[in-house]
Formats: structure tokens, sequence, C-alpha cells
């Protein structure tokens, strides 16, 4: 083999990767100093960035609640943005500790693209949205319509399955980027926009006139959104999984940002106490520190706040909490207990 | 067929052949009527859309109003346009870094500059000019905020692309040549192999080679920023096509150079390098321009990687809703940068080549 | 010895991943519907049918690029010939300008000047029953039986061209393969309303928000065809006006001589000649054009590398689908290639 062709080819990679230590993320992220997550490029009210590239978001706070259970800061993280295309070979490759970007656990991707998903942060099902002169108001009045849908996300096989199931026909334009579809949708190229409810009404925020647009009530699916991480390293999922339920658990046990210092002193409830470190330490087990859950609902704050913060009725957004409140309130969040 | 009374004399003045043109007869007359008044109204259209509605100042009401086009777009959104999502005070960095680039690319193209010790001058030059570069963008010490290449964009990024690409390409290109024309069968089929492969593949499937799979490539746990990873792919694509210039420079140096040379002694890699390259490579600059040219275009396909060059930052300036009505405005400022940049280019190539044919002594 | 270092690298990371390797998920449902279908498709078939999909319309559209190219190309170049200052001027511009701007710019600005600007399907521009042009694209009015139109159509170009020709040598010496190609041409057009007129029309009605009926064009279609088309034919202006450059300065003065008009000297002496010397850089600029299809994915049409990037995000093997990709262009490169090198070898055969 030509040494002209592995020269060039050696010094490159050799130049410019940075080796770490093969399927030990906590270790990786410790040494770095900083944990690496992979959001969306624009995902209103879920990732996403001001033109000062400050990041918000429901993602985007569960990012930074891992680095402070990890790192102790929450501020400690960098921000990667990805789009629908890209997201999962990122993961694989190693370029991100962990995925937050509003993706759905399916099947097919816990079993075969060598990740897997550590919850679900958001329950969320595939909408569509058409502009009101259309007068469609129901999605079974949709026969012939062009579709615009994203490439590469569970929306378009979705629509697929859908249509056929109803006996409709459509036809889809397939753009790579969000912004090509906003753009061709609210040019007016396609009648129908299918996404996720709540990827719809993140766009409609950026219409240019939102009251000409409708988000039709049907729900055609199920799209449990959540984060993931590389298969492979148990430590580290164990770690990001826990952390989402510490958030939730929070919720549950009425602990928030504001009274976790006072409750930390007064609250003599056995579960809370473990929940804060006082009592026991949980954080061992999973390869960190006693107070990892107080931290993460100190610098965060609990799932209720977090939603409230970036999706609730104050927000552009504005998504209804619905199935993702708490189970005692009639919605789906439940925690495993942190004991 | 009869003879003209005298000859016709050549007209005097330098329009005055073009004047006797446009109005030689009734078939061309009519033409240059339709034409002429064709240009005029086109030209009126433009120049009132272009200029006399136009709005000029970042008023959006103004520009939703106005029958003409909004410059106030360019003049809110040129800075993300042109500098990607650099962080917006820090932008001053990325524009002297491109202007000292810029100004290397000039000071190489002024063939005074081609002699033995202007060549070292120019070395240098680049040499200080890269290094400037990236300490100017990726910061981190002198007390520069440190700015990943994630955040890198625009011109910028589209200038860095073009030159890494054209600076990678060329040695490795030149040893594709020289392989291709080895005697070792084995070398040059790989060569060939390899010249041919990558040539007849779009770039976009080298750019997702890139994206997916050089990852995979990699040992587990080593990480490859996407920059370096689209670097690598360009300067792998270009290589190819640069292997074939250098090509047909070496097949245009005589035997007799060759010859020559053996026959003083020279090894094959001496002979090289004194004799058959410096030759080689000059009868090919002309071409090389073109490939950097090339090169300067296909950068813009670096947007469907999600990398956010002058093509893709336009595309991001125009998601913003409140300014998407105004995008022939966007495409016309992105397209005039291009146009003039490339135009440049390929006038200086056509001059070099002309000017290179003259110095040739034979 | 690198080559193996990272096959073993690719083989542990696929390994470790999880990731499936291999060409069984051909065989799978590939479970996403295309917009732009030359023959049956549902998203229950499978991988291989969707490539194939894809495929036909990259040749699709870079067959028409191609024609749209080269005769846009051709008559640029051999306008740009011309001694009138304005014409020659404008062709020179029109050369610069698509030659100097990058073809994803183009495509981009094209596409959203027809999303744009175009009115919605409700008010759309039309010709009564014949044609519809609207944001949802460019719907024309077809025969009925339309595989059998386009056969006759084909049937009748062949056998148009072929008369043609035979006349034109018993009349002309020169410019024999144009009047072929015009003779095909409106023998073809003629097949296609006689099959319309006695099989009725398929015509595009507003129903509803949607047009049915006839044969569609969509914008992406539309946006692509005309952006390969705008770019290339800019090259190809220039290598037909090369090419007619170097034809030696003699052949001008006898074609004058002989009393021909300089317009007829060019078409019916220049070009024939100019054209031999063009065929090699015409078949590169032809496979340029092939690969730059590819950009197909920015503008939202289903081609090859757009399909490919689909499965890969659905099934995660990569690898995989770009070694089919890179197959499939390749083969395409050697079918041009070979098909040019038949063309160049009849063009310089001894001259009659």
């Amino acid at each position: 083999m030509s040494i002209k062709h592995s020269i060039p080819a050696a010094l490159a990679i050799a130049a410019f990767a940075l080796p770490a230590h093969a399927g030990k993320t906590l270790d990786a992220v410790k040494a770095r100093g900083q944990l690496v997550c992979g959001v969306n490029t624009s995902g209103p009210g879920f990732s996403n960035a001001d033109s000062q590239g400050r990041w918000t978001g429901l993602d985007v706070d569960f990012c930074r609640a891992v680095a402070a259970a990890v790192l102790n800061d929450a501020s400690k993280v960098k921000f990667v943005p990805l789009n629908s295309q890209q997201r999962f070979s990122s993961l694989q490759a190693g370029e991100i500790d962990v995925l937050s970007r509003n993706s759905t656990w399916t099947l097919t991707r816990d079993a075969s693209l060598g990740v897997v998903f550590a919850g679900i942060n958001y329950f969320d099902g595939q909408g569509f949205m058409v502009p009101k002169k259309l007068k469609i108001d129901s999605a079974k009045k949709m026969n012939g319509a062009t579709v615009c849908v994203q490439a590469g996300t569970t929306s378009e096989k979705n629509v697929a399955d859908y249509f056929g199931a109803n006996g409709m026909k459509y036809k889809p334009v397939v753009f790579d980027t969000a912004e090509a579809i906003t753009s061709a949708f609210f040019a007016g190229r396609c009648q129908v926009y299918t996404t996720d409810m709540s990827d719809l009404a993140g766009a409609r925020t950026k219409a240019p006139n939102a009251d000409d647009y409708v988000i039709l009530p049907q729900v055609i699916s199920k799209e449990p959104l959540g984060p993931s991480v590389r298969r492979g390293d148990d430590e580290w999922f164990q770690i990001v999984r826990w952390t989402l339920f510490a958030m939730i658990e929070a919720e549950e046990n009425g602990l928030t940002q504001a009274n976790v210092d006072e409750q930390k002193t007064s609250n003599k409830d056995p579960g809370v106490q473990r929940f804060l470190g006082v009592s026991e330490d949980t954080g061992k087990l999973l390869g960190l520190d006693a107070a990892w859950a107080y931290r993460v609902v100190k610098q965060v704050g609990n799932y209720g706040e977090s939603f409230e913060r970036n999706l609730g009725p104050k927000t552009p957004v504005a998504l209804p909490r619905g199935v993702n409140n708490l189970w005692t309130k009639g919605g789906l969040m439940y925690a495993p207990p942190l004991r | 067929m009869a003879a003209p009374d005298r000859i016709p004399s050549p007209p005097a003045h330098r329009f005055a052949r073009g004047r006797s043109r446009l109005f030689a007869g009734p078939g061309a007359t009519l033409v240059t009527l339709v034409l002429l008044g064709a240009l005029a109204w086109a030209g009126w259209r433009l120049l009132a859309w272009g200029v006399i509605d136009a709005v000029a100042a970042p008023d959006y009401a103004a520009c939703k109003s106005a029958p003409g086009a909004c410059w106030g777009f360019v003049a809110e959104k040129w800075r993300l346009i042109v500098f990607g999502r650099y962080p917006y005070e820090q932008q001053w960095r990325p524009a002297l870094a491109t202007g000292a680039v810029l100004a290397m690319l000039v000071a190489s193209a002024l063939p005074a500059l081609w002699s033995r010790r202007g060549a070292r001058a120019l070395a240098l030059g680049w040499a200080i000019a890269f290094a400037l570069f990236f300490t100017l963008m990726f910061g981190g010490v002198f007390g520069l905020e440190p700015v990943g290449t994630d955040r890198w964009g625009g011109l910028p990024l589209t200038v860095i692309l073009t030159l890494i690409g054209m600076a990678a390409s060329t040695p490795i290109g030149i040893a594709l040549a020289l392989a291709r024309r080895s005697s070792l069968a084995l070398l040059r089929s790989l060569a060939i192999g390899y010249i041919e492969l990558v040539r007849g593949v779009p770039l976009i499937t080298v750019l997702f080679v890139a994206t997916f799979v050089f990852p995979l490539v990699l040992p587990a746990g080593w990480r490859l920023d996407p920059f370096w990873r689209v670097v690598i792919g360009l300067v792998l694509f270009q290589a190819a096509y640069m292997a074939e210039t250098v090509r047909g420079g070496l097949q245009s140096v005589s035997r007799a150079q060759y010859e020559a040379a053996t026959s003083l002694g020279l090894g094959y890699w001496q002979m090289q390098r004194a004799v058959i390259l410096p030759q080689a490579l000059v009868a090919v600059i002309p071409a090389f321009v073109n490939n950097l040219l090339s090169t300067f275009m296909d950068t813009s396909l670096v947007a469907v990687v999600s990398m956010y060059d002058l093509t893709g930052s336009l595309r991001l300036a125009l998601g913003d809703p409140r300014w998407r009505d105004f995008f022939i405005e966007g495409y016309l400022f992105v397209g005039a940068i291009y146009f003039f940049a490339c135009f440049l280019m390929s006038r200086y190539s056509l001059w070099l080549e002309r000017r290179l044919k003259i110095g040739k002594a034979r | 010895m690198l080559a193996i270092l990272l096959a073993r690298n690719v083989a542990a990371n696929l390994e470790a991943r999880q990731i499936k390797s291999g060409f069984d998920f051909l065989s799978d449902p590939a479970g996403f519907n295309i917009g732009e279908l030359l023959f049956d498709y549902t998203s229950r078939d499978s991988y291989l049918r969707a490539f194939a999909i894809g495929m036909s319309n990259t040749l699709r559209v870079a067959i028409a690029g191609v024609v749209l190219a080269s005769v846009l190309g051709v008559g640029i170049g051999l306008l740009r010939l011309s001694h009138h200052p304005l014409v020659s001027g404008l062709c020179a511009a029109y050369v610069e300008i698509f030659r100097n701007i990058p073809l994803l710019i183009q495509l981009l600005a094209i596409y959203l000047l027809i999303t744009e600007l175009l009115p919605g399907s409700n008010d759309a521009w039309s010709v009564e029953g014949v044609a519809l042009l609207s944001k949802e694209g460019l719907q024309i009015a077809v025969p009925e039986p339309g595989r059998l139109a386009l056969l006759c159509a084909l049937a009748a170009f062949v056998v148009g061209a072929l008369l043609g020709r035979h006349a034109a040598h018993r009349w002309l010496e020169v410019g024999i393969g144009l009047v072929a190609l015009a003779s095909g041409a409106v023998a073809a057009l003629g097949a296609w309303l006689i099959v319309g007129a006695a099989g009725g029309w398929s015509r595009p009605v507003l129903d509803g928000f949607l047009i049915s009926g006839g044969a569609s064009l969509t914008p992406e279609f539309l946006a692509l065809w005309l952006g390969l088309a705008l770019f290339t034919s800019a090259s190809i202006a220039e290598i037909v006006r090369a090419g007619a450059l170097a034809v030696p300065a003699g052949q001008w003065d006898a074609a004058l001589a002989l009393g021909m008009t300089r317009p007829q000297a060019i078409a019916g002496a220049i070009f024939p000649q100019a054209l031999r010397l063009a065929i090699p850089p015409l078949a590169s600029q032809y496979m340029n054009l092939i690969k730059n299809s590819s950009l197909a994915v920015v503008v939202g049409y289903p081609d090859l590398v757009s399909i490919g990037n689909t499965s890969i995000n659905q099934n995660g093997q990569a690898l995989e689908v770009i070694v089919i990709i890179m197959a499939a262009y390749l083969s395409l490169n050697l079918v041009v290639a070979a098909v040019m090198n038949a063309v160049n070898a009849r063009v310089t055969r001894a001259p009659r």
C-alpha cells in the first residue's frame, strides 16, 4: 500500500482527533470537564439558541441537569446542534455524550442504530398543520394533498402508514432541513405540514401570520421523545436515565429550585432525605457523589419547572401539560423510586 | 461575383466598425432595434426596482410597503450572512483573518513575485497568514475568547475551506499524478482506481462519506470535528482533479528533459524536484487557477451537510420569518459576491494564460 | 496496510454499536412514500424498489437536463459568434453570469422563485384545458393512453428523422443532421397529437384545492431541470465557441466564397466541424450534469441520493447505501463515456 496515501490520512487523523477511553463515557466527561450534548438546530421550546448563542429549552435543561449531576455545574455543557440526519450517527461516533433532541423512541432505533433510549421527557404525537383558508377540518379529508415532511424522521413513515390505512393518497415533498420545510410550507408549496405536535406549535410561532394556520386535532401516532446514549456503556446509561427520573421525582416530592435548600434541612420525609443525599448516598451506586440529585434540582429545577419555563402558557409555544403531567395528576410522568 | 468599384477602407474609429455592424443590413438593424428596446425596458425596470423605489434602511415597515427592492434586508442581515453564527462582538476576528489570507492570495497572484526569493517570501507569508487565521478564529490565546468550529461560517468559512482544500490537495494530487505514471503496476493501478472513482462520483457523496463513514473508520472513542471531516472530504475530492491537472503538465514536459536529467545522474526524486515538476507545474498554472475556481464554487455544497458557509448562512438569515419575503435581495447579494470573486479569478486565469504564452521563448 | 487497519476499525465499530451490515436490508419494506414516480411504488415496497425509483428520477432529470442544456448551449455558443455586438455581448454576459455563480445558489434561487412567486393552485395561470402553472408545478394535458402515446412519439421520431435525413441527402450538402432532427421532432409531435385525438386527453382540472389529471412537472423537478440546464449550457456554449474558433480559417473563407451568408456558413459548415472537436469536452460536461443532479436533495426532488439519505436515516446502514449510490453514478458515467466515444468515433470518420 502506498506510503504516499497513508501519510496524509494518518497525519490528518492524528492531528485532529482526540482520543478518549473507549466505552467509558463518564470518565471521559469528567476528564474533559464538559458535557457534550447533541441538540436540535432550532426547536422552539425544546432546544433553541438566541442570537447571542444562549441555549434554552426542555432538552437543553435536561442536558444541564446531567451536567449538574456529573460535573457539579449545570453550565459546563457544550451544545452541538444537529439536523435530523446527523443526530444518531453523531451519537454512534462518539462526538456527543448524550443526544437530547426531541427524538422519538422506536424499536428500530433502539435495536439497530447502536443507541439506547434513556427515558421519555415528552409524550408527543404526530399531527398536521394546514392553512385555514383550505377549510380542512379533519385529517381524514386530505386525500390527494401535497404533504411537506422532513427527511429521516419518523414522520415520513407514519404519514405513509396513516394515509394508507385511511385509503387516501398524498404527494410527499421531502426536505433535508426544518428551515427548508417551513419555508416551503409557508410559501404555499404544500398544503399540509406534518411532524410532532410540539414541532408544529413551534413552527407556527415562526409563521409570518400564525393565525392563518390551524393545527388539526387528530394525533396519528405515538411519539415518545427522550434522550438517548450510545449502546454499550451501562454506567453512563444509568446516570442519564436516573437524572431524568430525579427531575420527575423531585416534582412528585414538591421540591423546587426555590425551596430545595430549605427542604434539605426541614423536610424529615425519609424519601426526600434519601433523594437529597442527606440520609443515604444513592450517587455512589451510579458513580457520582451523594448530592447529585440535589444539584439537579438546585441548578435546573424539577420537571414541572423546566416544562413551565420552556413550554408553559407564558411562552410563545404554549403547549398544555396534558399527558406530560405527573401520574398523580392524570398524566404519564412516573419515576421509579430513587432508592 | 462582380468586383467592387473600389476597395473599402477600414473604418477609422473603433466604434465605427461596431456601429456599422449594428446597422449592417435590414435584418441586423431590426435585431438592433428590438434588442436595444428590450434592454432599455429591462434596464429601466431594474433601475426602478433596484434603486429608485428601493428601501435601503433596515426598516421592516418601509420595506413591506415599498414596491422596490428591500436592501434593508441586506443592511440588517449582512453580518449574519457574511460571518455566519460567529459571536457578534467578535466578528472583527474573522474579518481580520480573512483579510490576511486574501491579501496573501493577491500577493501570490502577482507574477513579479515568482522568482526564487519571491517564492520563499510567499511561502513565509502564507505560513504567517494561516497561523494568524487559525489563531484569530479559534481564539483561546492572547485573551481571545475561544470560538469552536461549529460557530464558524459565512465568507471566512468559504475562504478557508477553499484555501485548505487547495493547499492540501496539491501535494496529494502531485503524488497521485506521479503514481499514475509510475512503472510499478500496483501503484499505477491504485492511483488510476482512486482518481477514476473520485472523479466519477458527485461531491455530495464524498461529503456523505465524510459525515457518515469517517466516524466509523476511526478507532472507537476517537472524535473528529465535523469541520475537519468536511475538510478531509473536500481535500480527497479535489486531489483527484488536481492529479489530472498535474498529469497534463507532466505530459507536456518533453522526453528530452527526462533523458537529460537521467544522463546527468539524477535520481528519481531529484529529477522530479529539480527538473520535471517545476516545468510541469508552471505549465498548468492556468488550469490550477481553474481548479481554485471550482473548489471555491464547490464549497457551497457544505451547506448540505449543515455547515453554514456563505450559502448556508444565507438560508439561515432567510429563516427569519419577518424577512422571508425578501429572498431575491438576499440571493442577489450572495450571488454578487460569488460572481465578483469567480469572475475575477477567471479573468485572471485568462490573463495569466496569455502572459505565459508570450513568456515562452519557444 | 492502512486499508486493512481501517477495515478492522469499521468492523469493530459496527459490531460495538450493533449496527447491522450487509445488503439484506434491500428486501425489507421501505416504509416511506416518494413524491415522484415513474412506475408504481408504495411504502410497502422494498428498499431496492425505492432505489430503482430514485435512479429513474435521476435519469429523468439528467436526460431532460442534457437535452435542454445542449439546445441552449449550442444556440448561445453559435450566437456568440455573431458579428452583431449586442447579440454576442448578451451571449457573453449569459455565459459569464451562469458560469460564475455556484449551481447550489442558482437551484435554490429558482426554486424559491417558483414556490414564492407563482400563484397558488386556486389561481393558477392557465391555458384553458391544456396547461396549468402554479405552485404545484406545471400540469399539462396528455393523451389518455399515456404509455402508448410515448411509444408512438418515439417511433415517429425515429422514422421522421430517417426520412428527413434521406430527403436532405438528396437536396442539401450541409446541415443534414439538423434537418433530420427537426423532421423527427415534427413527426413525434404529430404522433402525440394523433394519439391524443384518438384516445382522448387527460386534462388537468382544479378539484377543490387539488389539481388532478394530466401529467405534472413538480416545482422540484422544474427547479432542478432549469438550474442544471442553465448552469451547464454556459459551459457548453463556451465549448461550442472554442470548437468553432478552432476550425481552420480556411473553412470560413471557403464557405463565404461559396456565397453563403455568415449564418449559413456557421450552421452548415463550421458547426459540424466544431462539433467534432467539441465532443470530448462535451462528454465531460454531460457527466458533470449527471453528477450535479445529486443536488436534488436540496430542493426536495427524490433522486437517488435523496432516497439514499432517507434510507440511511431509517436503517442506519450508511456504508452499504453509499456504496450503492457510488456504484450507480460510476455506471452512469461509464454509459455516458461509452455513448460519447461511439459518437466521437462516428463523427471523426473520414469526411464524406
